[in-house]
C-alpha cells in the first residue's frame, strides 16, 4: 500500500496543473465575452469528474492503466496504455513549446531552441524522478508563487489605471450561444480534460472518494481564478486587442508604469509561467512513465531522462512554426485526440468496466 | 593468557594472578595505577586510571570510605562487598563483576576495581571525574534574550541540561558507542510518547552499523544520520545547536536529539528545511517581532541565493527590465571596468569567501588586520583602481551580509555553492537559467526526506505524520 499524498497537496498539484499554461493563454478569444467561457465550461467539466470517478470506482481505485487492462483484455489494454502515454508525452511537448515559444519572444530571442528545450527537459526529468509525492509538494510552493504574482499583477494594473470597466462592452453582443459553443468546443478539454492524467495516479492519491472532492474544489477554484484573469485582460486590453493578441496576460502586464519605476513586469511573468508549466509538464512526464515501464516492465525512473529528450525533440519537431502550433492546439488536437481520449475512450472503458465485472459478479 | 573458560571466578581470588592479568592487558602505560590496600585485616587491590580521575576523588570518595570502621571489622570476606556496595558506595555507580575478562573495559570507562584476595568477585565503582569546561554562553548561537547556557564537551554535562529542563519521567536516555578505536560514548534523548517510533528505531540501527573509527565531534554523525538515496545532499538533514534550550524545543516536537561525548554540538533528527530558520529567540519574543525576523531570514536566503546572479543576468542579457535611470546610473559605472559583469562579481565573490576563509580560521589577535584590508583595500581601492565597480561591491557586500542571516552556521555555509551555481547559470543564459536554476533548488528541497519525514511541504500541518 504506497503512502498517499495528503489532501491539502493534491488539491494545490491539480489547481497548479490546470491553471499554469491557461493562465497565460486564457479562454481561447474566439468570441467576445472570452471570460464568460470560462465559467460556462466549469459545469460540463464536472461530468467528466462524474465520469472518472464511477471509472475509478467500479474496481476498486487501481489507476488507470490497470483500469484499462482490466477493461479491454491484456493486448488491447496494452496499446491504450502506449497510446495514453504517447498523449500524455504529447501535451507535455506542445506545453513545451508553448513555454519557449514564450521565451522566445520576450526574453531570449536570438538563443537557440534546442539549448534551451534541452536545459528544461532535464529539469522536467529531474522533477519528475522524485515521484507524485515530491511533485506534489514542489506544487504547494509553485501555487504561491502563481497566486502572489496575480494578485500583485491586479494590484499593480490598478494603480496604474489601467483597468477601464467599459472595455468590458459590448457584453454578449452575439447572445450566449457563441459562448456556449466554445466552452464545448474547447474549454472543457482544456485545462479541465487534461485531469485525466491523474487517473494514473490514484493509488497514491486516494481513489475516487478523494478525487471527487478534491478535483471538484481545484475545478472552482480554477474556474474562479481564469476568469479573473480572462476579465483583467478584457478589462485592461480591449476586447479587440485581447483578440489578436498570443500571450495575452502578458500583454496586459505590459501595460503596467508606476512612477516610470515599476514597468515591464511581463517578462517576470514569463518566467513564473516557466515554473508552472515546469510542474505541467513534470506531472505528464511522470504518468507518461509509468505508462512505459508498465509495458516494458523496468522501473519508471529509468525512462525519466530518455522520454523528456522525446518530449523536448517532440516540442522542436511537431510544428513549423508558432503560428502552426497555436492551430494545430485549437483545432486538430481538440477533435483527434482531447474528445476521444478524454471522453470516448474512457467512456467506454467505463461501460466495459459495468458489462464484465457486475456487481455480485466474479471473473 | 591463560584463561580457562570454567575458572574465571577463581582467578579473581588470586590477586597475584589479576595483576598478571593486568600487566598483560595495559602494558606499560603509565596511568594504570594498581595499588595495593588493606581492608579491615584482609589484603585487597586497587585499580583504576589516573587519567580518568583525579587523586583528590580517590582519597575522599574511596580510600576513605575503606578506612572506615564499620569495614574494619567484618565477619567474613564476602560480607565485606556486601557492606561497601551497600552503605559506603552507595551514592557512586558500582557493580559486583564476577569474570576477570569484563574488567579492563570497566577501567577504561573510569571505574575503579576493589579486589580482595581469596574472594572470587570484584567491585567496580565509578569513580570517574575530569576536567572540563565549565557551562557557558554558546559561541554560534547568540541571542539578546533567552537562556545563556550553552553545551560542554561532556556529555553527562549535556545530559544533565537536557533532564533539568524536563523533569518528566518519559525523557529517556538511551547509550551507543560507536568507533571500534575510541569507543566514543553517545546518547540519544527523546521524550517516550511524544516521538514516532519508527523513527527511533531507524536512528537505532544506524547507529549500530555505522563503520567508523573514531569520533571526536558530532559532525561525522551528521554524515551518518543523512538521508541518502534521493537525490544528492545539498541541504543539511540534520540540525545541531549549541543551546539546550532549542534542542529541548525540537524535543517536544517529536524529535530525537543525540549526543555525542566530546562535542558542544547536539544534533536533533528528523529536521526540515523551516528549522534551520528558527533562532530560539523568536519565541522569547512577542510573536510578530518573532515571525518578522523569520520571514528576514528567508528573504535574506532567497537574496543571498539570487541578487549576484540577477544582477549579471539584467546587466548582460535584459538591461530592458532596469528602470532607465537606474540603467544610465550603472552603465556610467561600469563605464571603465575592463571586464564583463559575470567576470567582475566572480572576482568579487570568490575574494569574499577567501577573507571569510581567513577570518574564521586566524588567530583572534590579528583579526583586526583581516577587517582593514577587506573593508579598505578590497573595497574602496579596488573601485578606485577601476578594477570593479561600485555597485558590483554593494551587490557582493549585499549578498555576504544575508548569507550570515542563517541562524545555523552549517545552512549558511551550504547556501553559498548555490550561489556560484547560480551565476554560472545566469551568466551563461540570463535570467531563463537563472529560474531554471531555482527550479532545481525547489525541486532539490521538496524531494529530499528526513526520516521520512518531507523536507519542505508547506502543509505539512495537515500531515499525520508531521513533525512542525
Amino acid at each position: 500500500m504506497p503512502s498517499k499524498v495528503n489532501l491539502i497537496d493534491t488539491f494545490t498539484m491539480q489547481l497548479v496543473f490546470l491553471l499554469s499554461t491557461a493562465i497565460i493563454f486564457g479562454s481561447p478569444s474566439l468570441v467576445p465575452d472570452s471570460w464568460l467561457v470560462g465559467i460556462i465550461a466549469f459545469f460540463p467539466a464536472c461530468l467528466l469528474i462524474v465520469l472518472y470517478c464511477a471509472m475509478l470506482s467500479s474496481k476498486e481505485d487501481m489507476g488507470l492503466y490497470p483500469l484499462l487492462e482490466r477493461a479491454w483484455g491484456k493486448v488491447i489494454g496494452k496499446m491504450f496504455i502506449l497510446v495514453y502515454s504517447t498523449y500524455f508525452l504529447y501535451i507535455a511537448a506542445r506545453n513545451i513549446r508553448d513555454m519557449i515559444e514564450l521565451i522566445m519572444s520576450i526574453l531570449l530571442r536570438i538563443t537557440p531552441v534546442p539549448m534551451l528545450t534541452t536545459l528544461f527537459v532535464f529539469v522536467i526529468a529531474y522533477c519528475a524522478l522524485g515521484g507524485i509525492h515530491a511533485i506534489a509538494r514542489f506544487a504547494s510552493l509553485i501555487l504561491w508563487i502563481i497566486l502572489f504574482m496575480l494578485a500583485t499583477l491586479a494590484v499593480l494594473l490598478m494603480f496604474s489605471s489601467s483597468i477601464i470597466l467599459e472595455q468590458m462592452l459590448p457584453f454578449l453582443s452575439k447572445g450566449l450561444w457563441p459562448v456556449v459553443q466554445t466552452a464545448f468546443k474547447h474549454s472543457i478539454w482544456f485545462p479541465y480534460g487534461e485531469i485525466i492524467v491523474f487517473l494514473v495516479f490514484q493509488p497514491q492519491l486516494g481513489g475516487a472518494k478523494r478525487m471527487r472532492k478534491v478535483t471538484f474544489y481545484a475545478f472552482v477554484t480554477t474556474c474562479i481564478i481564469l476568469s479573473a484573469t480572462d476579465l483583467i485582460q478584457v478589462l485592461t486590453l480591449g476586447i479587440e486587442n485581447k483578440k489578436f493578441s498570443v500571450f495575452a496576460l502578458l500583454d496586459a502586464a505590459r501595460l503596467i508604469n508606476i512612477a516610470n519605476i515599476i514597468t515591464r513586469m511581463d517578462a517576470l511573468i514569463a518566467l513564473i509561467i516557466m515554473f508552472g508549466t515546469l510542474l505541467k509538464c513534470a506531472i505528464f512526464l511522470y504518468a507518461a512513465m509509468v505508462g512505459v515501464s508498465r509495458i516494458f516492465k523496468k522501473k519508471p525512473e529509468d525512462y525519466a531522462f530518455s522520454l523528456a529528450m522525446l518530449a523536448g525533440a517532440f516540442s522542436i519537431l511537431v510544428t513549423r512554426n508558432s503560428a502552426e502550433h497555436v492551430t494545430e492546439g485549437l483545432k486538430y488536437v481538440i477533435y483527434t485526440l482531447h474528445i476521444p481520449l478524454q471522453l470516448l475512450v474512457p467512456l467506454l472503458t467505463l461501460i466495459l468496466l459495468r458489462i464484465r465485472y457486475r456487481k455480485g459478479a466474479t471473473t | 593468557m591463560n584463561l580457562d573458560n570454567h575458572g574465571h571466578g577463581e582467578q579473581l581470588s588470586s590477586l597475584e594472578r589479576v595483576k598478571q592479568f593486568f600487566q598483560s592487558k595495559f602494558g606499560q602505560t603509565t596511568d594504570l595505577a594498581v595499588v595495593s590496600i588493606s581492608i579491615g585485616s584482609y589484603e585487597g587491590l586497587l585499580c583504576y586510571l589516573t587519567t580518568m580521575t583525579s587523586s583528590d576523588f580517590i582519597k575522599k570518595q574511596v580510600l576513605k570510605e575503606l578506612a572506615s570502621p564499620e569495614v574494619s571489622s567484618p565477619p567474613t570476606k564476602e560480607a565485606v562487598f556486601q557492606q561497601l556496595g551497600n552503605n559506603h558506595f552507595a551514592g557512586l555507580t558500582h557493580e559486583v563483576v564476577t569474570d576477570l575478562e569484563q574488567l579492563p573495559p570497566k577501567i577504561v570507562l573510569g571505574y575503579g576495581i576493589i579486589l580482595i584476595e581469596g574472594v572470587p568477585m570484584a567491585l567496580a565503582v565509578d569513580v570517574r571525574s575530569l576536567n572540563s569546561r565549565s557551562i557557558e554562553e554558546p559561541t554560534t548561537q547568540n541571542v539578546v534574550r533567552g537562556p545563556k547556557e550553552g553545551f560542554t564537551e561532556s556529555a553527562d554535562t549535556n545530559m544533565s541540561l537536557i533532564r533539568r529542563r524536563f523533569n518528566n519521567v518519559n525523557l529517556r536516555f538511551e547509550k551507543f558507542e560507536l568507533g571500534y578505536m575510541t569507543h566514543t560514548a553517545v546518547y540519544i534523548a527523546y521524550l517516550d510518547g511524544e516521538v514516532d517510533t519508527e523513527i527511533v528505531d531507524q536512528v537505532r540501527e544506524k547507529l549500530k552499523q555505522s563503520h567508523i573509527d573514531s569520533l571526536f565531534d558530532s559532525g561525522r554523525i551528521e554524515e551518518l544520520l543523512h538521508s541518502k538515496g534521493k537525490g544528492m545532499q545539498l541541504f543539511p538533514t540534520v540540525y545541531n545547536s549549541e543551546r539546550p534550550d532549542a534542542v529541548c524545543r525540537h524535543m517536544t516536537n517529536k524529535r530525537i536529539a543525540i549526543i555525542v561525548d566530546g562535542s558542544p554540538f547536539v544534533l536533533v533528527v528528523p529536521s526540515i528545511f523551516t528549522d534551520f530558520f528558527k533562532s530560539p529567540e523568536d519565541e522569547y519574543q512577542w510573536f510578530v517581532i518573532g515571525s518578522f525576523s523569520r520571514y528576514l531570514r528567508y528573504f535574506a536566503f532567497i537574496l543571498s541565493l539570487t541578487v549576484p546572479a540577477l544582477y549579471i543576468a539584467v546587466t548582460s542579457y535584459h538591461q530592458e527590465l532596469i528602470p532607465s535611470i537606474l540603467l544610465t546610473s550603472i552603465a556610467a559605472q561600469r563605464e571603465g571596468i575592463p571586464f564583463p559583469a559575470s567576470i567582475e562579481i566572480l572576482l568579487m565573490e570568490i575574494t569574499f569567501e577567501i577573507l571569510r576563509e581567513a577570518g574564521t580560521r586566524m588567530p583572534r589577535i590579528v583579526g583586526a588586520t583581516i577587517s582593514i584590508v577587506g573593508a579598505l583595500v578590497l573595497g574602496e581601492a579596488a573601485v578606485q583602481a577601476g578594477v570593479v565597480s561600485n555597485i558590483t561591491v554593494i551587490v557582493v557586500s549585499l549578498t555576504a551580509i544575508s548569507g550570515f542571516v542563517a541562524p545555523i552556521y552549517t545552512f549558511g555555509s551550504k547556501v553559498r555553492f548555490f550561489r556560484f551555481g547560480m551565476i554560472v547559470l545566469s551568466s551563461v543564459i540570463g535570467l531563463y537559467g537563472l529560474v531554471l536554476g531555482c527550479c532545481l533548488l525547489m525541486i532539490q528541497l521538496t524531494r529530499i526526506e528526513s526520516f521520512g519525514v518531507p523536507y519542505l511541504s508547506l502543509f505539512s500541518k495537515w500531515d499525520k505524520r508531521s513533525v512542525t
